[in-house]
């Protein structure tokens, strides 16, 4: 039944525009950005200067450190936001760092998102102060995160917690959106990507600029050079 | 509402009077403004962008059968479900047939102008489900009980005292300070709840991905993430023309759409979906269901110069800089779409409806609606068009068609106008009030019978005079 509603709706659509449905994929005049939008080569070390730029105007906080420095500023932000409670994807990257045993060393309690009970992982995530994610990419034109979400990469991590830290490799750099995207199609799109360009905000107090209304009103981009 | 059964005359009447709605719709429309333009600059060629836009969207409604059907195919792909539903009648039943189904008692809602189409929430209201809607501005003009009055700023007609208000008096206390923070603070703590718990999470779609079942949301508060993170079921609703070829495409809308809309170089969150979560993921819906709309629209298709108005993607930039709307804000327009976009399409989707046949009118047809448009719909030509479109209907007065007339007299030779000028701005003084002339002047009859027309101010009026004589040439010939 479903199926024929269907063909209906869209056969109105092909006489409305006054001919029959196309025997053939359209072609398009024209598709995406320019191709010169993405050169094969880009200077990382600028987009990331890019980012941190953009970022930093956001009121986010973005530093490119050592995974030593990388341990330190990991404890002064949970020390400065008093965290008790902290979650993190399950991911290669951050377990590289060590995140675990630098967070305990605060006196938080810090868990991965792991499979589970749903219930209980969600209502743990809201409960924490701090969620620490990597990023599949970063973007420097927008000062953007690209986060795709799948297993061990719970989308609430970035989103239920007032804190939202994302540690990566500053080899995830990439100058603009058109290296992600054409990623995304070419790889297969994830069940949730998200990009995300600074803290939650709404202007609808008054036209009144607010952060933090759903979302995480703090968020730090610690990029990590080895 | 009161708003459904008046002319636009008197819904702006009702609109001017209020001092608070025209400072506030200033000040807002301002700044998203300034910030528009400077953002557009960081961009670099913004008119080359602006026609790249017109480009695709174009090519999108030109084909929209195909990327409807390719859009289904990879729906279910993905294992999503996709109805199409003609009428906004078909579009709410379906959405109670899910609810029912899973048991839902609670929905949360990220905004949707066209779930306001549809009345959804009163609908669910009535089978016993609560809808919350969970964007700050909806959320305040919900618990006001009224429509949004801006596409992107729904509430921009309140102040944080009346806000203050409505929070107060739904949590029941005597007094809550309206600072900025404590009102953010209080949405947040009372939507948190409802997100953690309502069963069934409600968006509307920025923009559907043909290629590859996608739907993609953006929003600046992170509860189009919130609603499609933590209900177990999802249910996206769009506009049957809210559609690109490939995710590629959304770049150039993530380029446009908040550069023109708030002057941000991209919203603070952009999310692609792409059917329900996959195994082995914690959070995300069990389900995702997608509904495609007509209601109305493809009546709009035949014609292909009102067809342009489906290009739009609801970035709100045509408000931002209309005068009229400046003025009279957004509930005046007495339908879900505000501004010079409202003007064009309220009276196209409601064709048979011959109470918002006099939208047009509401237009100083100034085209600061097409400069200000991304994607280049040439607003004041359909404006335009709709006015001659009137006249061929027989939907205007008699004393509309006359005042025309005698205006073309009047205008017809550069002296004749002077003194017509200079004569009608000394008698319209004492009906002048806040610049319009609210009184009726025998010669202006037709024409304020339908409009406050503005105060004269010479040059401006001369240039939209020749565009209505074209159309009044259109219709005697
Ligand atoms: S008509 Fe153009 S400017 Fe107005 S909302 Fe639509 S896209 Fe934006």
């Amino acid at each position: 039944m479903q199926k024929s509603q269907e063909a209906a709706f869209i056969e109105r659509i092909s006489r409305k525009l006054g001919r029959p449905f196309p025997k053939e994929k359209p072609e398009q005049p024209v598709r995406g950005v320019p191709s010169e939008w993405m050169p094969d080569t880009f200077d990382t070390e600028q987009a990331c200067a890019a980012f941190i730029a953009n970022w930093t105007a956001l009121t986010g906080k973005a530093v490119l450190l050592t995974p030593d420095e990388l341990s330190q500023q990991l404890q002064e932000v949970i020390g400065h936001h008093q965290a008790q409670q902290v979650i993190r994807w399950d991911d290669d990257f951050l377990e590289e760092m060590n995140i675990d045993e630098t967070v305990r060393r605060t006196g938080a309690e810090i868990r991965s998102w792991k499979e589970g009970d749903r219930r209980e992982l969600l209502a743990y995530a809201e409960r924490c102060q701090v969620g620490i994610t990597s990023a599949d990419f970063a973007i420097g034109e927008t000062g953007t995160l690209a986060l795709f979400a799948g297993r061990g990469k719970g989308r609430s991590v970035s989103l239920l917690p007032p804190v939202h830290i994302a540690v990566f490799p500053i080899e995830r750099l990439v100058p603009r959106m058109t290296y992600v995207l054409t990623y995304a199609a070419k790889h297969g799109m994830s069940s949730s990507l998200n990009f995300i360009t600074g803290p939650s905000r709404t202007g609808d107090i008054e036209g009144d600029l607010s952060i933090g209304v759903h979302g995480p009103a703090y968020v730090y981009a610690f990029i990590v050079k080895k | 509402m009161s708003a459904e059964r008046s002319t636009i005359k008197e819904r702006a009447k009702e609109a001017l009077k209020d001092d608070y709605l025209r400072g506030a719709v200033k000040s807002t429309t301002d700044r998203l403004r300034t910030n528009k333009l400077a953002s557009q600059e960081a961009l670099g060629n913004w008119e080359w962008w602006r026609e790249r836009g017109r480009q695709i969207r174009a090519h999108v409604v030109a084909n929209l059968d195909y990327y409807l059907s390719q859009l289904a195919e990879n729906v279910r792909q993905n294992g999503g479900h996709i109805y199409f539903c003609e009428t906004g009648h078909e579009a709410v039943k379906q959405v109670i047939e899910i609810a029912k189904r899973v048991k839902a008692r609670s929905v949360v809602k990220s905004k949707s102008m066209v779930s306001e189409e549809l009345h959804l929430n009163h609908a669910l209201e009535q089978e016993g489900i609560e809808a919350v809607e969970t964007d700050l501005g909806e959320y305040i003009i919900q618990l006001a009980k009224e429509g949004p009055s801006h596409i992107i700023a729904p509430s921009i007609h309140k102040n944080r005292h009346q806000v203050a208000e409505l929070f107060a008096e739904t949590d029941g206390k005597e007094f809550i300070p309206s600072d900025t923070q404590t009102l953010t603070a209080f949405a947040r703590a009372k939507l948190r709840e409802k997100f953690m718990t309502g069963e069934i999470g409600v968006t509307g779609c920025n923009f559907a991905i043909a290629e590859t079942g996608s739907v993609c949301l953006f929003t600046n508060e992170g509860n189009g993430r919130m609603v499609t993170s933590l209900p177990k079921v999802h249910i996206a609703i769009m506009g049957m023309e809210r559609i690109l070829p490939t995710v590629e495409d959304l770049e150039v809308m993530m380029n446009l759409l908040p550069r023109a809309g708030t002057g941000q170089k991209l919203t603070s969150y952009v999310s692609i979906i792409t059917g329900p979560r996959k195994s082995g993921e914690v959070d995300g819906p069990e389900e995702f269901h997608l509904l495609v709309v007509d209601n109305g629209r493809s009546e709009i298709l035949e014609d292909e110069d009102f067809r342009q108005v489906l290009h739009c993607i609801r970035c709100g930039a045509c408000l931002n800089v209309c005068p009229v709307y400046r003025q009279i804000g957004g509930h005046a327009y007495g339908w879900v779409y505000p501004g010079p976009i409202g003007a064009v399409i309220t009276p196209l989707l409601n064709e048979r409806n011959d109470q918002y046949q006099d939208l047009p009118y509401a237009s100083s047809l100034c085209a600061a609606c097409y400069e200000a448009c991304p994607v280049k719909i040439p607003l004041h030509d359909l404006l335009v068009k709709l006015r001659a479109r009137n006249v061929e209907k027989g939907r205007t007065s008699r004393w509309e068609k006359l005042s025309f007339r005698m205006y073309r007299h009047a205008f017809r030779s550069p002296k004749r106008y002077r003194v017509a000028i200079r004569l009608a701005s000394r008698l319209q003084k004492p009906f002048l009030r806040h610049g319009f002339i609210q009184a009726q002047l025998p010669i202006l009859n037709g024409w304020t019978g339908a409009r406050d027309l503005r105060g004269f101010s010479g040059e401006s009026f001369r240039d939209r005079w020749k565009t209505l004589q074209n159309v009044l040439e259109k219709d005697k010939g």
